[in-house]
Formats: C-alpha cells, sequence, structure tokens
C-alpha cells in the first residue's frame, strides 16, 4: 500500500512535470554581421567599368551631350513667351536609343497637372472673397507649353508622347552609339506670375510703375539625361525634385522690347547692338576693375526706361559652351554693376541686376558677394571655369541657374533694411552663385538625391560665410544648430539618403544635415587638410560629369585614406543620432600595500609568462579602503616605486620624468546610435584644461561603453565630453561630471524678474 | 524659392511652393518640458525672425521692426496677444493658459520662453499651434515634447494644425 502510494505520488509529480514544462535548454541566437564599422558592400553599388571603386569614374564612363539653337521671343504685354528650338542629341552611350525623353517641366504649371493633385487638404474654416472665388469659382491659371510641332531635321513630323512633365520622342531609326540626332520643337506658354501662381521662374509685376521683371528659366523643352546609373530619367518633376539635365552647348537669340536690359547664360554676342556707346564704354571699363563695381547702366537710366514702354524690339544674342542649362532675366527696370574677378588661373566677371526698389542694398553687395563666392569656392574646388556669374534681385526667389541665379532680399518700402534682409540676402547670393559649382558643373541628380548639391553646396556656403565676415550668422553649418531637428520624433525624421519628394523636413534634412555632416567630418574627424583635399579631389573628378552618392562616398575615403563607411551608415543612411555621455569616474590612488580584493593580482610578463608580486597596486575608494591613501601622488611615498626609479635613472632622467599625482579611470557611453570620436575635457582645479580626442574606432567592437585613464599632475575638478559642441551631441545633461544641476534657462528668467 | 506674398495664402492652398534653391523654410521649433518639480511644462520656442515680424507687422498693421534698434516699444504686447491667438494647450484634455516669459535673440532666430501650468500627473497633452500658419501655406510647427524622460512630437501643419500626445 505504501508501496503504491509512492509510485501514486511519483506519478502526479511526473505530471506536475508534465504541465509545466522544465525551462528549455538555454538558447542564444547568433546574429549576422552588426557592426557599425562593416564596409558597405550591402548599401553601395558594384563598382564597374563606368564607376570605380575608388570614387572616379571608370574607363567606359560615357555621358550623352545635347546641343541646342534657340529663337526665343518675349512678349511683355501679354506676358507668353514663344520659342522655336533645335536640339542636337549625340548619342555616347554603347548602346543604341530607340527613343529619346525630353522634360516638359513647364508642364507643372499646366491646369490638369497631376502635382496638383498629390496634397492632402482640408477645408478651410475661413476664406476672404477673393480667396473663396479663386479657390472653387475662377478658371486656374492655364500654364504648361503649348507644344506647335515636333520635327525631325528634314522637317517631318516627328511622333511624340507626352507623359506630364516628359515627353518621349520616337526615333524612325535606333540612335546608335558615336551618332547624333537632330530635331525641332515650336512651343509657346503662358508666364507665370510667381508671386500668385509660385515657381521657380515667371515674372513678378510692379504696381507703381506698371512693369515686369522677368527670371525665365526651365522655360524650353530640355533633354533628360541618360545614364549608366537610370538608364533614361523616369521619374516627373512633382515639385520637390529638382532636374537633372545633360551637357550641351548653346546659341540663344531672344527678342525683348527694345528697352530692356537683360543678362543670360552664356557670352553675349552682340553687345554693341543692345548697350548705349555709353554703357559699352562703362562696361570695358568693369572687365578691368577688380577692386569694386562698375554701373553699367544707371539707375538714372533704368528710371527713364521703366516709363517709356518702347513698342520696338531687340534681340540678344548668347552662346554658352558646356552647359546644362540656359536661364535669361529681363526688364526695363534693371540696373546693372558688373566687376571683375581675379581667379588663380583666370579671371571671370561678377555681375548683378536689380530694380531701384533694390537700392542701395544691391548696389552695394550683391556684386562684391559674387565676386567673394567665386574666389572662395574656387578655392575648395576648381577655378570657375565660366566667363561670368550674374546675381539677379526677384523677390521672394532664391533659383540656380548656370552663370545666373534669383536672389530675394531687398529694402523695405521706408528705404529699412533688417539684419534678417541683409544677411538673407548675402547668404541667398553665396549659396545661389555657389549652385554653379553644385550641381551646374559637379552636375549630380536633383531629381533622386537633393542633398548631392544642395548638401554640398549648404557647406560651401557656411565655408564662405565665415570667410566674408568673421562671425557671420550662419543658419547652417555649425554641429549644434542640428541638434533640434536630429533630436526629433524619429516618425518624422528620414535618413538623408531618401528620395527628393519623400522628406518632411527638406530644409533640415537635404541641406543642413549633409552640410552640417561636412562640417563635422572636417573639424572633428578627418581634419582640414584631409578633408580639403579629398573634397577637392571630387569635385574635379566629377566637374562637367554626372557623380552619384557612391561616386562621392568612395572618393572622401580614397583621397584621404579615411574610412567612413561607419560615417556614411550613421550620418547618411540612418537617422541615427550622436549622445555620448560620462556614467562613472573613479579615483585611484597608489599604494604597496597588498589590498584584500588584489590578493591574487597578477601581471602579465610578455605572450605567456606571468609575474608576481611585489606589484604596486592602483586602489579606489570602496568598503575597505584605507582613508589614508587619499592624497596625490608623492613617488617617495611608495618605496618600491621610489626605489625603482632612484636605481633606474639618472639624476638628470629623472627630472624629466613626468609626475602624475592624480589617476582617474572614465567610463563614457553612447546612448545614441550614432558613433563619434570621444571629445573629453579635463578642467583642473586651477581652471586651466586639457582636451584629449580618442578617435572613432574606440567603439569598434560594438561596444555601448568605453573607458579610459587619465594622470594628471593637477586634481582634475571637471571633465566634458563634447565641451564645444562640436559633434551634434542631442543630449548635453550626460556630457559632464561631476553630474550639474544645470540651471534651466527658465530659472534664471525668473530669478532676474523677481 | 524663398516665400510667398502671405496674402496669396488662403487662395493657394494647391500650390506647392516648396523647394528650391536658397531656401527658406518654414519651420518652427516649440520644445515643450515637463519640470514636475515647478508644476509647470516649460516651452521653448524658436522661430525665424523675419517671418515673424512680417506676419506680426501684417497683422497688428504697423511694422514692428523685430529685433532690430527701430523695434518698437510694445513688441511684447503683441508677441504674448500673438501667442495667445496661435497656441493653445490643453493638459488632460483641460485648456490651459500660455504664459510669456521672455524671450531672446540667436542670430536669424527669436528664442521664446512660455510656461504652462501643470499640476496633476500629465496624462495626455493636446497642443493645437497654427504660428505663422497664415503667412505660409508650408509652414510646419514641429513640437517635441518631454514628460518625465518619455520623448513625443508632433509635425502641425496647415492640413494637421493641432495633435495629442499620450502619456499613459
Amino acid at each position: 500500500m505504501k508501496k503504491i502510494y509512492y509510485t501514486l505520488a511519483f506519478i502526479a509529480a511526473l505530471q506536475a512535470t508534465a504541465q509545466t514544462p522544465p525551462p528549455a535548454p538555454k538558447h542564444e541566437p547568433g546574429h549576422t554581421d552588426i557592426n557599425p564599422f562593416s564596409q558597405m558592400y550591402d548599401l553601395l553599388a558594384t563598382p564597374n567599368m563606368f564607376r570605380t571603386a575608388s570614387g572616379a569614374p571608370g574607363p567606359a564612363y560615357y555621358q550623352q551631350q545635347a546641343d541646342y539653337k534657340m529663337d526665343i521671343e518675349l512678349d511683355d504685354k501679354n506676358t507668353k513667351i514663344y520659342g522655336t528650338e533645335t536640339i542636337t542629341y549625340h548619342n555616347n552611350a554603347p548602346e543604341n536609343l530607340d527613343y529619346l525623353w525630353v522634360q516638359l517641366d513647364q508642364n507643372q504649371h499646366d491646369a490638369k497637372s497631376p502635382s496638383k493633385l498629390i496634397e492632402s487638404q482640408k477645408m478651410d474654416a475661413a476664406y476672404k472673397a477673393d480667396g473663396f472665388a479663386r479657390r472653387y469659382m475662377e478658371d486656374e491659371f492655364e500654364g504648361g507649353f503649348k507644344l506647335e510641332y515636333v520635327k525631325d531635321a528634314a522637317g517631318k513630323p516627328l511622333k511624340y508622347t507626352v507623359n506630364q512633365t516628359m515627353m518621349r520622342i520616337d526615333l524612325p531609326k535606333p540612335l546608335k552609339h558615336g551618332e547624333s540626332v537632330s530635331f525641332s520643337i515650336k512651343w509657346w506658354y503662358n508666364i507665370n506670375n510667381y508671386r500668385v501662381i509660385g515657381g521657380r521662374s515667371g515674372y513678378e509685376h510692379f504696381d507703381k510703375d506698371n512693369n515686369n521683371l522677368y527670371v525665365i528659366a526651365q522655360f524650353y523643352p530640355r533633354m533628360a539625361v541618360y545614364n549608366d546609373v537610370e538608364g533614361w530619367q523616369n521619374m516627373q518633376f512633382w515639385g520637390s525634385g529638382e532636374f537633372a539635365l545633360p551637357f550641351g552647348d548653346f546659341e540663344v537669340n531672344i527678342t525683348v522690347p527694345a528697352d530692356h536690359i537683360m543678362e543670360a547664360t552664356g557670352d553675349l554676342q552682340n553687345r554693341k547692338d543692345v548697350l548705349t556707346a555709353e554703357q559699352l564704354k562703362r562696361y570695358e571699363l568693369a572687365t578691368k576693375t577688380f577692386d569694386k563695381p562698375v554701373v553699367v547702366v544707371t539707375q538714372a537710366e533704368a528710371e527713364a526706361a521703366e516709363k517709356a514702354f518702347s513698342d520696338k524690339k531687340k534681340t540678344w544674342k548668347f552662346k554658352a559652351t558646356n552647359v546644362r542649362d540656359f536661364g535669361f532675366s529681363t526688364s526695363r527696370k534693371f540696373i546693372y554693376d558688373a566687376m571683375a574677378v581675379q581667379l588663380a588661373t583666370k579671371t571671370a566677371m561678377a555681375i548683378s541686376l536689380y530694380p531701384k526698389e533694390s537700392n542701395p542694398l544691391w548696389g552695394d553687395t550683391s556684386t562684391k558677394v559674387v565676386a567673394h563666392t567665386l574666389k572662395t569656392y574656387s578655392k575648395y574646388t576648381f577655378d570657375y571655369p565660366y566667363p561670368k556669374a550674374i546675381s539677379i534681385s526677384a523677390e521672394d526667389q532664391g533659383m540656380e541657374y548656370p552663370m545666373i541665379c534669383w536672389n530675394y532680399g531687398r529694402p523695405d518700402e521706408n528705404g529699412y533694411v533688417s539684419d534678417q534682409i541683409k544677411y538673407g540676402m548675402t547668404s541667398v547670393i553665396i549659396h545661389e552663385v555657389g549652385h554653379t559649382f553644385f550641381p551646374m558643373i559637379v552636375n549630380s541628380d536633383e531629381r533622386q538625391w537633393t542633398w548631392m548639391d544642395e548638401g554640398l553646396n549648404t557647406f560651401l556656403e557656411y565655408l564662405t560665410e565665415q570667410e566674408y565676415m568673421k562671425d557671420y550668422p550662419s543658419r547652417r553649418g555649425p554641429a549644434a544648430k542640428i541638434v533640434p531637428y536630429m533630436s526629433g520624433d524619429q516618425k518624422f525624421l528620414e535618413p538623408i539618403m531618401t528620395n527628393s519628394e519623400s522628406i518632411h523636413q527638406f530644409g533640415s534634412n537635404a541641406y543642413a544635415k549633409p552640410a552640417t555632416g561636412l562640417n563635422i567630418l572636417r573639424e572633428v574627424i578627418m581634419g582640414h587638410d584631409l578633408f580639403d583635399h579629398a573634397f577637392k579631389t571630387y569635385a574635379n573628378r566629377w566637374k562637367f560629369k554626372h557623380p552619384t552618392p557612391e561616386d562621392f562616398f568612395r572618393t572622401m575615403e580614397d583621397a584621404s585614406a579615411v574610412d567612413l563607411d561607419w560615417f556614411w551608415r550613421g550620418w547618411f543612411y540612418s537617422t541615427n543620432y550622436v549622445d555620448i555621455g560620462i556614467t562613472d569616474v573613479k579615483q585611484y590612488y597608489v599604494t604597496e600595500t597588498q589590498p584584500k580584493e588584489l590578493k591574487d593580482a597578477t601581471v602579465k610578463k610578455g605572450r605567456f609568462g606571468q609575474e608576481s608580486g611585489p606589484f604596486v597596486y592602483m586602489v579606489t575608494e570602496g568598503p575597505d579602503f584605507n582613508k589614508n591613501l587619499k592624497k596625490p601622488l608623492a613617488t617617495a611615498d611608495v618605496k618600491l616605486l621610489n626605489d625603482y626609479i632612484q636605481e633606474k635613472f639618472t639624476q638628470e632622467e629623472r627630472a624629466k620624468l613626468k609626475q602624475p599625482k592624480y589617476f582617474y579611470e572614465v567610463t563614457f557611453d553612447k546612448p545614441g546610435d550614432m558613433l563619434m570620436p570621444i571629445i573629453a575635457e579635463l578642467t583642473f582645479e586651477d581652471g586651466s584644461t586639457e582636451t584629449s580626442t580618442f578617435p572613432v574606432q574606440i567603439w569598434r567592437k560594438n561596444n555601448q561603453t568605453a573607458s579610459r585613464v587619465f594622470a594628471t599632475d593637477k586634481p582634475v575638478k571637471k571633465i566634458t565630453v563634447d565641451p564645444k559642441l562640436e559633434t551634434a551631441d542631442i543630449d548635453v545633461a550626460n556630457n559632464t561630471w561631476p553630474k550639474q544641476e544645470t540651471q534651466s534657462k527658465f530659472d534664471k528668467i525668473k530669478a532676474k524678474k523677481k | 524659392m524663398k516665400k510667398a506674398g502671405g496674402y496669396l495664402l488662403l487662395l493657394l492652398l494647391t500650390v506647392t511652393l516648396t523647394s528650391a534653391a536658397a531656401h527658406k523654410y518654414y519651420v518652427s521649433v516649440f520644445q515643450v518640458e515637463y519640470a514636475p518639480r515647478k508644476k509647470e511644462m516649460q516651452i521653448t520656442a524658436r522661430i525665424f525672425i523675419d517671418d515673424l515680424d512680417a506676419a506680426l507687422s501684417k497683422k497688428y498693421g504697423k511694422k514692428l521692426y523685430l529685433t532690430t534698434t527701430k523695434e518698437i516699444p510694445e513688441v511684447n504686447d503683441y508677441l504674448k496677444k500673438y501667442f495667445t491667438d496661435k497656441v493653445h494647450i490643453k493638459v488632460n484634455g483641460i485648456a490651459k493658459p500660455v504664459a510669456f516669459l521672455d524671450r531672446e535673440t540667436e542670430d536669424d532666430i527669436l528664442i521664446c520662453y512660455l510656461t504652462v501650468p501643470a499640476d496633476a500627473r500629465i496624462n495626455t497633452i493636446q497642443v493645437s499651434n497654427t504660428f505663422l500658419f497664415e503667412a505660409h501655406n508650408e509652414q510646419q510647427n514641429i513640437i517635441h515634447t518631454k514628460v518625465n524622460g518619455v520623448k513625443k512630437s508632433l509635425m502641425l501643419t496647415q492640413d494637421t494644425p493641432s495633435g495629442t500626445l499620450d502619456f499613459n
């Protein structure tokens, strides 16, 4: 019976075990490589004969060419523009092309444009009457290209298909490698008042004198890019991702009212026909004047012209070589000044056109800023290769084309110029003139990657601003200024490597963050020499070519021998942010008395051996700590050490030995996943400081913490990580030891008010 | 491209004026931090001076010359009025007054310091923020909050001018 009882109990126990299964044997899953230092084979395109692993164009690199001959007429009274153009397209690709794609960017203004249908709308609670009428009752502006014909060189119509902002032309026979094809397009469109309709080009109307100031761009059907990376561009112009264009030569004749003054991409071929003899003389003087602008068309001449409304016409003839685009600006209201700029190997002209409303600000500033920009950018890249750079005063604008750009910033109606306007205007001129380098010459694809020109250009804009004036209030560049963006909610952040159309915070993502990243590379990670050489190498390798992001990333590493894959991964391919802090600081004291817990201490000898004592022990405060040790090291107090020094070194040598008295072990951690070097500043009790920078490879084992030992001759009062805010660390509350209760701005304000 | 005249705004909701080069982007950042010991939420608002100056001057029909040597003396009154008008905060569903404390200038940005009383445990914060919406239709007001170490954000635009954050 008893036995049975036991058996039952045993079975019950078995059942109980069955009901609560025993813990599974410990199984830790493995993982693939997650080290942030891993080379970017998983992210970058495989190098090939077109684009090499070094980041340079490969032996099979090719690019297409598109040459244009255009006759343009601008109808000022009816704000319409008419054009006929002949495009000669050269196929340098190894393969045949059956069709060509042409960009019709003006179609974004078409009343039926789908780009107006991709924005979410909500009902507004209130409208002004005119707003309601415009929104719900009136016809929309009838923009977009009206195509009259597309013909081949023999005048025969070509078959074409328009898809939104692009047009496919079907070729009668394939265009082979090395062949060219010419065709003509006749078109016109209604010019938009950009201050009402919006747009990167159009006209601004001046109610007081009833004149228009035209800034005309993406105004003609333009060839799309065909290359080894994308084939034909197949992404429409939705509004944010700007333009990708092949290089070519332009001959453009532009007919406008006879009293207009104009500037455009390219060399003016008939200056004698369009300027007065007096103006010609002034222009000649400007070409030899390097210290200040010479006024070529005076304010008095412009004011006389804006009243005249001539019925006569004049044709301005321009030629441009190796440009990717063509833009022009024309008005009766233009004052014109110019000066010559000396670059290392050549000269160029800096030119400004502006209405009287922009003076005296523009006369005093614009052309000088253009000249400064050409010099500074040339220094960091290559000598500005074009004959001129033109800054046009166009309110509400900031837009770039080869050799010419539109820039905002005028005095208010009382003639007052605030700092915001003054610096805003200076910055926009630097930025837009700078765009002639990126992307007009270093011709990256803006439709895909806004950051490639905006980011690089904003970075050089920052350097140019700082060289223009000490402590120039740059909006973007310094690391600390990107913190509010990078510390934001991840839901509204995208990696920089995100297509132009898909970005929530365009200015921060595509302009500020890449520019700041380059600034951090230059200031903290690579140093000026290595960075500047690599950046210049990229600019020179890819000038007048089409680089991709990979070409940039690879060149920056290849030319500097600084492996930056970890940086590109973190800063460009992710939304990781920097947050490095101090978790622990322990002070150690030196003794030769063996502490209990160090009973078994050993010291390695050579590769395999072990030393046995006696040792010099490093102890820190703990339960068994001997308080008498709590003092700076005096070598004489530690006999073992003292004997060794006395015996080993001569008096002369002893005098040269360092005399460390205080020993600290500092532990750093990184709550943020973006890696950075650790910049640690020790502040001593006497107020002096010493900064150490530990290269980013201190994190190379994918470790969460890192520690360093400091031996100093003065007591450390404070340790600060990134004391000058150079790494975009998003949370500085953990950057100091001892932890400081930072008095908040609010406490200070309240204290002040009491 | 920089900006469109404010008067167009209501008319042109469908037109995208984004982009382009120089840029000017239209973003204000409001950092909201709960300070339990002070029983308040502390708001640090960072706003582009030129946009704010233009908007205030237009709204109140007088040039303010914000942060310049010509700044008119009533600027703080207008600022307070504007904040009251544009920023509405509810804590746990109850509307709270927004007090304007002080301001300072950092380059082209005006930093404003504001507080909102918060004496109970915070469960939800509702923020409605239409700052500068009348000036630019692509204006974004980003609200970063930090309550007891938890960070949450809102991105307020014409389409979604308010939002609620749940801290439960």
